[in-house]
C-alpha cells in the first residue's frame, strides 16, 4: 500500500478505483470525466511504475537475484 | 493469428475482462501458442495477486465494493468543491 501512495496523484486515483474499486474503465472515465482512453492510459502506466517499484524494492530486499540474469523483466 | 505486438498491447485489457468477445479471443489463441508472450501474460497476472490480498483482507463483497466506491464518487462530485475523486486521490 505504500508503494501505491508514492504514486503521482493521476496515476494513483484510477489504479485505486480499477484494482481496488473494481470500477471497469467505462465507470471510471465517467466518474472522472475523462476520455476512456485516458483511464487506461493512466491505469497502464501506474501499474508499471508499482510493478518497476516493487521490483525494485524485491531486488534492495534480496528477494531476487540482481544482475543481467536477474529475474523478471522490467519492460 | 495476430501478432506479438498487438497481443502485448492488449493484455491488460484482456487481463481485466475489458475486451470484446472476439479480440479476447485471438489474444488468448496467441497466447496459447506464443512462447514468446506467455512470460509476460505471466508477469502481468502477478500483479493482481497482491491486489487480491488487499481485498480479501477487506472481507467485503466485489459489488458491494464496486456500488461503494460508485457512491462516494458520485457524491463527491455533486458535492460544492467536490473534485469528483472522492478524495482518492
Amino acid at each position: 500500500m505504500q508503494a501505491i501512495d508514492a504514486l503521482p496523484e493521476e496515476f494513483r486515483e484510477v489504479l485505486v478505483l480499477s484494482d481496488l474499486g473494481d470500477l471497469t474503465y467505462g465507470e471510471i472515465a465517467r466518474v472522472l470525466d475523462v476520455p476512456n482512453g485516458t483511464v487506461k492510459s493512466r491505469l497502464f502506466r501506474s501499474r508499471r511504475l508499482l510493478q518497476e517499484r516493487l521490483l525494485e524494492f524485491a531486488r534492495d530486499a534480496g528477494y531476487v537475484k540482481t544482475g543481467p540474469e536477474g529475474a523478471q523483466e522490467k519492460t | 493469428m495476430i501478432a506479438c505486438e498487438e497481443a502485448l498491447a492488449r493484455l491488460w485489457e484482456f487481463l481485466d475482462g475489458e475486451l470484446e468477445a472476439a479480440s479476447k479471443d485471438e489474444v488468448q489463441s496467441h497466447l496459447e501458442v506464443c512462447s514468446r508472450c506467455y512470460p509476460r501474460y505471466d508477469f502481468q497476472r502477478a500483479y493482481f495477486e497482491p491486489m487480491s490480498r488487499v481485498k480479501e483482507r477487506e472481507a467485503m463483497p466485489r459489488e458491494l465494493r464496486r456500488q461503494l466506491f460508485k457512491r462516494i464518487l458520485e457524491e463527491d462530485a455533486a458535492s460544492p468543491g467536490g473534485d469528483g475523486t472522492g478524495g482518492v486521490a
